[in-house]
């Protein structure tokens, strides 16, 4: 209700004729009694969602992509909690601080479209567009957002990467989706957000990691905050929604507000809800890649090698460089290979070295800080 | 397996790549039959040609298809392959998902163009593949033998026919508009193909596929219910024909449908854009007497001058309508100006031209062209006229130059050698002002004289030579009182031409 309020208060402003406010109130009333069901919609459409779960989010943007058909027009506005969400097809130990983000609790999500990894949080918003997909073109959105910031006095423009700039600074950033009969375009809108988080999540510590996939392209970044002091979230979904009307040469109409009533009511959404929670989505989608990784203990040098396949371990190469630790080293090769990628693999395939091999505490010792070291060292 | 067949089925089964055995060979080279046994013919699995023979359903011709990687525009030439959701050997229709592609910010989802059987991936999961190069072979038996089973005695004929049909009937798919497969796809263009040859409506087949497609299966699970199987088979030969596009549909006498000329074609596309343009309309008169006076003088002059000092012996009214646009040109020099970026009005611009090349609207066989004179500022009455001239002739052979169609920069029509008074010329879209001349008319007009006798002013009736001009001019630009002065000022020109003279330069 309170989201409401605020823009029947700017209608206020807008047209002050008494009776027009009573109608509008009126409005606000029934139409919250069919929250659950989304009302049938013409050609152009606008949803804003009330949720910050970043999967949430996700389930229904990939929802009213697969649910409309080709001839609609829909302009989705979101805003996720603390996040880092990578794109398709990127890897996540390239491109963010995997270990920095576990110990401050900021998960990891792929989305589905292409593109590159980006900071969510509170203080960015983001906004999807849903178009046909012979009308899909990556400037034509870029620029009716570009406009919405010029509605709320923003000296915005759109780059030759298709990327919202203000001077040479990024504001935002875009990813696209083509299916069959459909396209989306969504980008994100720095608002508020936390810049330093925004930099320490997305700069992960150096490692020689070689794999296929997308790579971001790091910007200079900038927020909307150091451009206005009026700027918020509901004051940029106005603006966007205003000019996406506009330009579609429809009057103004209430965006449907997007509940977890609608993830109740609607069960492809939970379907996909808990498609890209699954370890295989976020972590198995990742590309190919090989990581080889050195150090020198006291008592070896440790070589290791790993080849990566969705995820899992396909191959993996020890070489310790000390007699001693021969069998240990081929063993744990062994070990490694078909486990997952993770600190919990990693757990799994000492455990089964321990088991296999009878070591003393020496060995214990050593074997504890190899652990430890290739665990923090994913 | 051996078979015997006849000799049009030898030449069948050659053609679907049997291998046809020693005796046989000489038969099928052209040679007389020696014995009348009949060829033996060695037929593998995979060809699959006698099974013709029977009534069977499935199309006994499968083609590999390689299905391009289509442009996904951006000009991007290469991406790289995500994952596929098919192997090799799975079934797949048309408009089900083969794979996802990625290039750097998109991610796309390629959907199959054909039914079919998917025979060879080209490329592994994390490849680069290339935009227009093969990502996966298809064995599909739409493409070019789409008919169903053929009978080995008349193969040859109906798999001719079959092709261009089959080609024209593949035109007919792509062409389906992609409308049909947001809101009420009951079924794919091969599907429906299939329901057209077994004369199958599609409604009354209940879909078994996603969302309630109706599919192959669903046909012919109906159409062997039914028991037309082996009805439709007879009717086999006219089957090609149906399948080829309708003929044009023959008029009644009365209409009679032409298609435009190609005079016509560009006039429709520039009469378009032409009217979008809001024109401001502005029609006056213009006493012709003085004007009148002036070109029969010239034109004594031009008459008595010695020949070879001009090309020509007289002029018409244009080359003075046109001397005096340009001098009142010079005056208000906005209507000589062009419109660009015309499309945001942040972003518009108004071009001022320094030439004046005024265009005149020309009648010919063909239709209506506009040529122009180059740079009328800079010439005399009589230069004007021998380009008017020059225009003409050319004119009547066709022969105008596309230099002489470019660049104009104004328009005068005249219209009233066929006649009007009161005219609206649409506008040329490269240019803001144009004018019509309507005919010229004798009419009364009243004029105050002074009588001599009674010292008292008096009016009387004359008789004047009354000509009609209509103006037109970009209103987004000119607003109504600059086209006004500017009408007066040309006419001024024409009805006291010594102030034409007095302008000389």
């Amino acid at each position: 209700m309170h989201w409401y309020s605020r823009f029947s208060r700017k209608l206020v402003q807008q047209h002050r004729h008494p009776a027009l406010t009573v109608l509008r109130q009126k409005c606000a009333v029934s139409y919250l009694s069919t929250v659950a069901t989304l009302p049938s919609a013409g050609k152009v459409e606008c949803y804003i969602s009330k949720e910050t779960d970043p999967w949430i989010n996700l389930a229904f943007e990939e929802w009213l992509f697969r649910k409309s058909n080709s001839a609609r027009y829909i302009l989705y506005l979101w805003r996720n909690q603390t996040c880092v969400v990578i794109g398709r097809n990127q890897n996540p130990w390239k491109e963010c601080h995997l270990k920095l983000m576990q110990d401050d609790g900021v998960p990891l999500v792929r989305r589905r479209s292409g593109g590159g990894a980006v900071y969510h949080d509170i203080g960015n918003s983001n906004y999807t567009i849903f178009m046909p997909r012979d009308e899909f073109d990556r400037r034509t959105n870029a620029q009716l957002v570009c406009r919405g910031l010029h509605q709320l006095d923003i000296p915005a423009s759109v780059n030759e990467r298709h990327d919202l700039v203000i001077g040479d600074k990024k504001v935002s950033g875009s990813a696209y989706k083509l299916v069959n009969a459909r396209a989306y375009h969504h980008g994100t809108m720095l608002i508020d957000a936390d810049l330093t988080a925004l930099g320490r999540y997305l700069r992960p510590p150096p490692k020689n990691l070689v794999g296929k996939g997308v790579e971001s392209v790091r910007s200079n970044v900038t927020r909307l905050r150091e451009h206005s002091f009026t700027v918020d979230h509901l004051s940029f979904c106005e603006a966007v929604a205003g000019e996406f009307y506009r330009t579609h040469g429809v009057p103004w109409r209430e965006p449907v507000e997007l509940t977890v009533d609608h993830m109740k009511a609607n069960p492809k959404v939970r379907d996909y809800y808990d498609e890209i929670r699954t370890w295989e989505w976020i972590y198995g989608q990742t590309p190919d890649f090989a990581h080889r990784l050195e150090r020198s203990f006291r008592w070896a040098d440790a070589d290791i090698l790993m080849n990566v396949h969705r995820g899992m371990i396909t191959e993996a190469n020890v070489s310790l460089k000390s007699e001693r630790h021969i069998a240990v080293a081929s063993r744990l090769s062994e070990c490694l290979q078909g486990t997952r990628y993770s600190e919990d693999g990693i757990r799994e395939a000492f455990g089964m070295l321990k088991e296999d091999l009878i070591l003393g505490t020496r060995d214990l010792e050593e074997l504890e800080e190899l652990q430890e070291w290739l665990e923090i060292s994913l | 397996m051996h078979l015997r067949v006849g000799i049009a089925g030898v030449r069948y089964a050659l053609r679907r790549g049997a291998k046809v055995q020693g005796r046989a060979f000489a038969n099928v080279a052209g040679l007389t039959l020696k014995t009348p046994r009949a060829p033996l013919v060695a037929v593998s699995a995979t060809t699959n040609v006698v099974r013709g023979r029977n009534f069977h359903t499935r199309p006994p011709s499968q083609k590999n298809v390689p299905f391009l990687l289509a442009d996904i525009g951006e000009g991007i030439t290469e991406c790289e392959l995500i994952q596929w959701f098919v192997k090799e050997g799975d079934q797949v229709e048309q408009f089900a998902k083969i794979c996802e592609v990625q290039s750097d910010k998109a991610a796309v989802e390629i959907t199959s163009r054909y039914d079919g059987v998917i025979k060879k991936l080209h490329y592994a999961a994390g490849d680069v593949a290339r935009v227009g190069a093969p990502l996966v072979d298809i064995e599909t038996d739409e493409v070019p033998d789409g008919s169903t089973e053929p009978s080995p005695s008349m193969a040859a004929a109906p798999a001719e026919a079959v092709l261009p049909s089959a080609a024209a009937a593949r035109e007919g798919d792509k062409k389906l508009p992609t409308g049909s497969e947001g809101g009420y796809l009951l079924a794919t263009p091969a599907v429906r193909r299939i329901a057209r040859e077994h004369n199958v409506d599609l409604v009354k087949i209940a879909g078994t596929g996603p969302n309630g497609r109706v599919l192959k299966g669903d046909i012919l699970a109906f159409v062997s219910g039914t028991g037309t199987t082996a009805a439709s088979v007879p009717s086999q030969p006219a089957a090609p024909a149906t399948q080829k596009k309708p003929s044009p549909v023959i008029v009644t006498a009365e209409d009679r449908i032409v298609p435009l000329g190609p005079i016509q074609k560009a006039m429709f596309k520039s009469m378009t854009r032409s009217l979008q343009i809001p024109h401001f309309g502005f029609s006056d008169e213009i006493i012709l007497n003085a004007a009148s006076a002036y070109r029969s003088s010239i034109n004594h002059y031009l008459k008595n001058a010695p020949s070879g000092q001009y090309p020509i012996k007289k002029i018409s009214y244009m080359p003075i309508f046109m001397k005096a646009l340009s001098m009142a040109l010079r005056q208000y020099p906005i209507l000589n100006a062009c419109l660009i970026n015309a499309e945001d009005a942040s972003k518009a611009q108004l071009q001022y031209r320094g030439a004046h090349n005024i265009g005149i609207a020309m009648d010919t066989p063909q239709g209506l062209i506009v040529p122009n004179v180059k740079n009328v500022e800079q010439k005399s009455i009589i230069d004007i006229a021998v380009d008017l001239e020059r225009l003409k002739e050319a004119g009547k052979r066709n022969a105008i130059s596309p230099a002489d169609l470019k660049d104009g920069t104004i328009t005068l029509s005249n219209v009233g050698n066929i006649g009007g008074t009161v005219l609206h010329p649409v506008l040329v879209s490269s240019e803001v002002c144009i004018g019509a001349i309507g005919k010229v008319q004798r009419l009364p007009r009243y004029e105050t004289v002074h009588d001599a006798e009674t010292g008292k002013k008096r009016e009387i009736i004359v008789p004047k030579e009354i000509l009609n001009v209509s103006f037109n001019a970009d209103h987004r630009v000119i607003d109504g009182a600059t086209v006004a002065r500017f009408v007066q000022l040309w006419k001024r020109y024409l009805e006291e031409p010594a102030t034409l003279a007095a302008e000389l330069r």
